[in-house]
């Protein structure tokens, strides 16, 4: 059996470590743009501390702000989440799809001003920004890929409501 | 040792692998400027409470003399018909999602009050009448001729025409160029039959991020189906009876440059760079015939700068400065203009009696829909 060097070891933990810190960097980068756009939208101070933020970027994957509009219809009254919508391209359409009452709950955000894409958010998939106390626990894609997404975001705003 | 040769083969060869581009003659782009556009007058529709002003199914009908247009409202699974200027639809025409006359459809191709086209791009194509009942319904695909055919792809620049007893339409799977990209179904025997291809480019790597569409316009007058592909400099022309390509020609601009494709393979890493790839390079849009004045319309694209690209605006780095460029019906180019970057929805446009219509965005009035009419006037 050929005999494992140091080097063997070390180049795939480099590897991994380097991938590791990358998503960690992205995700704390992610979250502090999300708190600098919600400042600029002054809307800082109406969404709880621990509350879980979805994001949904109407500009990005139809499919994916489809599923996520689709979660947010069925869960606009739970206290647990509130909601930023951005790259709106009609407003009205919006207003009939959701219907105004929906559109107009306090836990329910637009970004009219592309706020959100200023402060450096550019990301094309729905992001669940999960939190206590102001901070990050963790960040979900809710990209195709991602079947479980809304099973674990449910249970999650389930839970935190007990 | 013999894994050393291996890695240094590997370096070599992806050394050696040649990016693909899609490039023009630059003797191509000398033109007689002709024709340019003016515009002074503009068409306008008022929308109910429960219709939206955004809509890429839309058709221009001219019946009786009276200009007609006819969009799908998303909303409430309509067609609307709006005679232009009018303030109140003309009709209101539901597609059921339920019941013996369901239909899933989000798209639609007048023909006639008795004839109206739609598909769903999954199960069928359907044929209705104006009161929405289904009088026929026909394949999609036809599963003998490939494993995995590509599905209707329809919508404003790629819509259903109908020649022959043969209904047309686009046919599409993202991402996969070797499959035909045009194809018909035979009214009478259901059959159908499928033609059209990707430019050899396209075969040659692996052109994503915005690159992959193509938008395609029926000269009736001449039987000519022209194809105008997101990558190519040029359009390709088939001759509608015999589908056969008989000839590719210049619609590009000297203001455009070569294209290179954003990967050579689908394995290749990168996938997260091909819409910036797509945004920073040329690109081509729809194209449109003017039956009333014989030209052609085909949108045009420079790529955005890196300052845009980099800004904090999202128009400004996701809007691509834009041109029209007009050729004959020959397929000479005879004119060029550039419109104004941020004022325009180049998805939502339509050619009828007295000009181009190209929608002008309003967010600040979602209750009218307003199109800048541009006419065609000799220099």
């Amino acid at each position: 059996m050929r005999k494992l060097t140091t080097k063997t070891y070390l180049v795939p933990i480099i590897f991994w470590s380097l991938i590791s810190c990358h998503s960690t960097s992205y995700e704390t980068n992610l979250y502090s743009n999300l708190k600098i756009a919600m400042e600029r939208m002054e809307i800082d101070n109406m969404i709880s501390e621990n509350q879980t933020v979805m994001l949904i970027n109407m500009k990005g994957c139809s499919v994916c702000y489809s599923r996520a509009l689709y979660f947010l219809e069925k869960n606009s009254d739970s206290k647990n989440i509130s909601y930023i919508i951005t790259g709106v391209q009609s407003k009205k359409n919006l207003e009939i799809r959701l219907g105004k009452s929906t559109i107009s709950k306090d836990n329910i955000f637009l970004d009219l001003k592309d706020i959100i894409y200023s402060s450096g958010i550019h990301e094309t998939y729905p992001i669940i920004f999960y939190r206590q106390s102001s901070k990050l626990l963790k960040i979900e894609l809710a990209d195709l890929n991602n079947s479980g997404v809304y099973e674990t975001l449910s249970g999650f705003i389930n839970e935190s409501a007990r | 040792m013999r894994t050393h040769l291996i890695l240094f083969l590997t370096v070599i060869y992806s050394c050696n692998s040649d990016p693909v581009w899609s490039k023009f003659e630059s003797s191509d782009s000398n033109f007689d400027s002709k024709y340019s556009f003016e515009v002074d007058q503009k068409n306008m529709i008022y929308l109910d409470s429960v219709t939206g002003p955004i809509s890429y199914n839309i058709q221009y009908i001219l019946r009786d003399s009276s200009e007609i247009l006819a969009l799908w409202n998303k909303n409430d699974n309509s067609i609307m018909y709006y005679e232009l200027n009018s303030f109140n639809p003309s009709l209101k025409q539901f597609f059921l999602r339920s019941g013996p006359n369901a239909n899933y459809s989000s798209n639609f191709y007048y023909l006639n009050q008795d004839s109206i086209f739609s598909t769903d791009a999954i199960k069928f194509i359907y044929l209705t009448n104006q009161g929405s009942k289904i009088e026929n319904t026909y394949p999609i695909s036809d599963n003998t001729q490939f494993a995995r055919p590509p599905s209707p792809y329809v919508w404003t620049g790629s819509p259903f025409f109908l020649k022959d007893n043969k209904l047309f339409f686009q046919c599409y799977m993202g991402g996969v160029f070797d499959r035909p990209t045009m194809a018909f179904v035979n009214l009478e025997s259901k059959q159908i039959s499928y033609f059209g291809e990707y430019p050899w480019f396209y075969l040659k790597a692996y052109w994503r991020g915005g690159f992959e569409y193509m938008t395609h316009t029926f000269n009736a007058d001449q039987n000519l189906l022209v194809m105008s592909f997101a990558a190519d400099h040029y359009l390709r022309t088939i001759d509608i009876n015999k589908l056969e390509v008989i000839d590719s020609a210049f619609a590009g601009s000297d203001k455009l440059s070569n294209i290179k494709a954003p990967r050579l393979k689908m394995s290749d890493s990168g996938s997260e760079l091909d819409d910036q790839k797509f945004l920073t390079q040329s690109s081509y849009g729809r194209i449109l015939y003017d039956e009333y004045r014989k030209v052609y319309y085909r949108f045009a694209f420079e790529g955005i700068n890196d300052s845009d690209l980099t800004s904090d605006s999202n128009d400004r780095a996701t809007i691509k400065p834009s041109m029209i460029i007009i050729l004959n019906e020959n397929f000479k180019k005879i004119g060029e203009y550039s419109l104004n970057r941020f004022k325009y929805d180049l998805n939502m446009t339509f050619v009828s009696r007295d000009g181009l219509n190209i929608r002008l965005k309003a967010p600040e009035n979602e209750d009218i829909i307003m199109f800048d009419i541009l006419k065609l006037i000799a220099l």
